[in-house]
């Protein structure tokens, strides 16, 4: 994976210097809290509903073992023990207090980690593909051109104080596992005749107001890409709505002006910088892609004779690698998913005996990587398919192995009313009580892929509209009341879900949702046809009438 | 009680110009309204709409001419004039509105802009570092020890990536192993 030189290091350093140095004014009180408020926001820190929460970047969601086992530490130290992973490939810390923040900035720059830009105006964490480099599916690896974007977009003097936060998103294989269609800008790299090319995603996103991404360039040379986001930022930074922060994204200017004058737009100012070459160097892109080289995977046989052999003995085994077990673009590897969502616990959750037990299994079995998916799990990208009944015999001792990747009780949630100061409704503890309903393993594995997403406000960070069932949290008069949607998803088929019928009351969820899905089961095909195939296939009337049968 | 301190009125600091690292206690320019008749002498600021108006007039007024920018103004309309401009003032409503950046920037990169360009309005010292980087030169800067924020900006740090900032880490390292070919 990627290391830092000598500038990364100085640049992390001075931020951290520099944060530090706004905090000691802020405690002085040489800044108010108005003005204080946008510093520690582009440096991840979130005034809370009971205290600061501080999220920390894992860019494009790469993760090697000591900087897994300082997240744990400061978790310990700093915190209660235990951190939040999140839909963005960041990690959320929810109890900490404002003088130890330059400590712990400083922690992260040690193994090479920062928070800069997680939250505020600006160009946030760039997400990407979390079995990249790793999936069999894959054509190009994006980590690289993830890499550079980050690099790009830190501290980018220009964007800095954009209407409104931007979140861009990239992949390299057909299957979307990153979700690009629903972010600002989504990326899409394959393999063209003369070089890697960049297909163009832009306005996409959720919130209030949710917009699939239109695609604007289909074929940029790779080289040109960061002179071509600087163009889309350009006209996005000068152009984009300040008046109404529920306007101020770029999904907004872009439905605005069409996607189609838009691009125009972009086109106009990218010929207009094209001379102030601001693409990086050539070479640069190479100097990041050689340290994303394949690790030194050695020369095996597809078929492991002791994993097929456990799989027979132990169906607890054969299970977990039915759910968390993924292909490996390499003979006898494979992609191991731990799931953060063990049925009643929060999704996302991992204590830091857990982080360090899984920094253990990267270091011995995966090649020192770990990854964290935009689903809120975890993941080990390169393991021997021998190694992995020992990984998950690990796994069960920590609490870990939780057999229910892409099944119904994998679900996402944002904090919702348990953290968030704009929540209007819970999203964890309806999450554990949905897992609970389901909890029945051979039930999961019969309903099969389905993914159930909540958020506990319309700012949809728990991504309810790409959800096949979606479940949004309002507040009417002081009551709590869950409105449903349907259909939604956010592969490379992406949907916006459609919010069916009237909202419902906390308690009556799990059984609307259970119906939903016994519903799904009469009127499938067969075993191989997922609820969100059904469900297009046969429309969401019918879903619907079963989501209300008991009203 | 949450660590929130409630509103304060905020106090009321004068405003220090600081040009090109130094304090300039008397700035000349006359800051002319639209509807402003010219004065018959003096260095005359002025809106880019009333220099696209009045260009004939401005270009022959006996003294320095800059034009004041609103962030939604688009410099392109006056492009043809700024190599007589000696001052481009952007205005920053509120500390939030970046669009003063990208004016900055385009004025620099794209029309090769090589007079003053100022900071003026809702500026805040923790966005000096980048105003500099976006070719901002002169600052007018409400704060208690504006020449300390001003050097301390200048150090914030020592580069950045971008190809087309000052002091590029992309450059450097491109300097520091130019590109193999691949034969």
């Amino acid at each position: 994976m990627y290391r830092y030189d000598e500038f990364d290091r100085t640049l992390v350093q001075e931020r951290a210097a520099s944060f530090r140095d706004q905090v000691a004014r802020r405690l002085s009180g040489a800044l108010s809290e108005d003005e204080f408020k946008p510093l520690r926001l582009m440096n991840g820190l979130y005034l809370q509903l009971h205290a600061y929460m501080l999220r920390i970047a894992i860019p494009y969601g790469v993760l090697d073992s000591r900087q897994l086992e300082r997240l744990a530490w400061i978790a310990r130290r700093f915190d209660r023990g235990y951190g939040h992973f999140t839909t963005r490939q960041n990690i959320q810390f929810n109890w900490i207090k404002l003088p130890d923040a330059p400590d712990i900035l400083d922690a992260l720059a040690d193994v090479e980690m920062h928070a800069i830009q997680t939250s505020g105006n600006c160009i946030r964490n760039v997400t990407a593909d979390h079995f990249a480099g790793a999936a069999r599916d894959e054509v190009i690896d994006p980590r690289a051109v993830a890499e550079l974007i980050r690099q790009w977009s830190t501290f980018h003097p220009e964007f800095s104080f954009l209407p409104r936060k931007f979140k861009i998103a990239i992949t390299g294989a057909p299957h979307d596992r990153a979700a690009i269609q629903v972010h600002d800008i989504g990326i899409h790299l394959k393999q063209g005749e003369n070089g890697v090319r960049a297909a163009i995603y832009v306005g996409g996103g959720q919130g209030r107001t949710p917009h699939i991404a239109a695609c604007i360039k289909p074929d940029l040379p790779v080289e040109r890409l960061v002179s071509y986001l600087e163009a889309i930022l350009r006209v996005y930074n000068r152009h984009g709505r300040r008046d109404n922060i529920y306007k101020a994204r770029i999904k907004i200017l872009v439905a605005a002006l069409g996607a189609e004058e838009f691009a125009h737009q972009v086109e106009t100012e990218w010929a207009a910088i094209r001379a102030n070459n601001s693409d990086a160097p050539a070479g640069e892109l190479a100097r990041i892609a050689a340290a994303f080289a394949p690790p030194h995977f050695e020369a095996l046989d597809d078929v492991c004779p002791a994993m097929e052999k456990a799989l027979v003995e132990s169906p607890a085994f054969a299970r977990f690698v039915r759910t968390n077990v993924s292909p490996h673009a390499k003979a006898g590897y494979a992609i191991v998913t731990i799931s953060l969502k063990p049925i009643g616990g929060a999704p996302g959750d991992a204590t830091a005996e857990q982080m360090e037990a899984i920094a253990d299994l990267a270091r011995v079995y995966s090649f020192d990587e770990a990854r964290v998916s935009h689903e809120q799990n975890l993941v080990l990208p390169h393991v021997k398919k021998s190694d992995l009944f020992a990984i998950w015999q690990a796994l069960a001792a920590a609490d870990l192995a939780t057999p229910n990747a892409g099944l119904i009780s994998d679900i996402i949630a944002c904090p919702g009313l348990d953290y968030c100061d704009l929540a209007n409704a819970r999203a964890i503890p309806l999450a554990q009580v949905i897992a609970e309903r389901f909890q029945d393993l051979d039930a999961q594995e019969n309903i099969g892929e389905l993914k159930i997403k909540i958020s506990g406000c319309i700012n949809a960070c728990g991504h309810h509209h790409v959800g096949h069932i979606g479940i949004l949290g309002v507040d009417k008069k002081g009551d709590e009341f869950y409105q449903i949607l349907l259909g939604g998803r956010a592969d490379e088929h992406a949907r916006l879900g459609s919010i069916v019928g009237k909202g419902l009351a906390f308690d009556a969820v799990p059984d609307a949702i259970e119906r939903v899905v016994n519903h799904y089961l009469g009127v499938r095909l067969d075993e191989r046809e997922r609820f969100i195939d059904a469900l297009e296939r046969l429309g969401a009337e019918p879903f619907e009438e079963a989501l209300y049968a008991a009203q | 009680m949450r660590p929130n301190s409630p509103p304060m009125p905020k106090p009321v600091r004068a405003r220090t110009l600081i040009r090109r690292g130094r304090i300039v206690e008397n700035d000349q320019w006359i800051s002319l309204a639209d509807d402003t008749p010219l004065p018959p002498l003096g260095d005359v600021l002025v809106s880019p709409q009333r220099l696209a108006q009045e260009a004939g007039l401005l270009l022959a007024h006996d003294g320095a001419l800059g034009v004041i920018f609103a962030p939604d103004d688009e410099p392109g309309a006056i492009a043809a004039f700024l190599p007589r401009v000696t001052l481009a003032a952007i205005k920053f409503p509120g500390f939030r509105d970046g669009r003063g950046f990208s004016l900055a920037q385009i004025l620099r990169c794209r029309f090769g802009y090589k007079g003053e360009v100022r900071a003026t309005g809702d500026v805040l010292r923790d966005q000096l570092f980048f105003m500099m980087q976006c070719g901002f030169d002169a600052f007018e800067l409400a704060d208690n020890d504006p020449m300390e924020a001003y050097k301390s900006a200048q150090n914030q740090y020592s580069r950045l990536y971008g190809a087309d900032t000052t002091a590029s880490i992309w450059r450097a390292r491109a300097a520091a192993s130019p590109p193999q070919s691949d034969a």
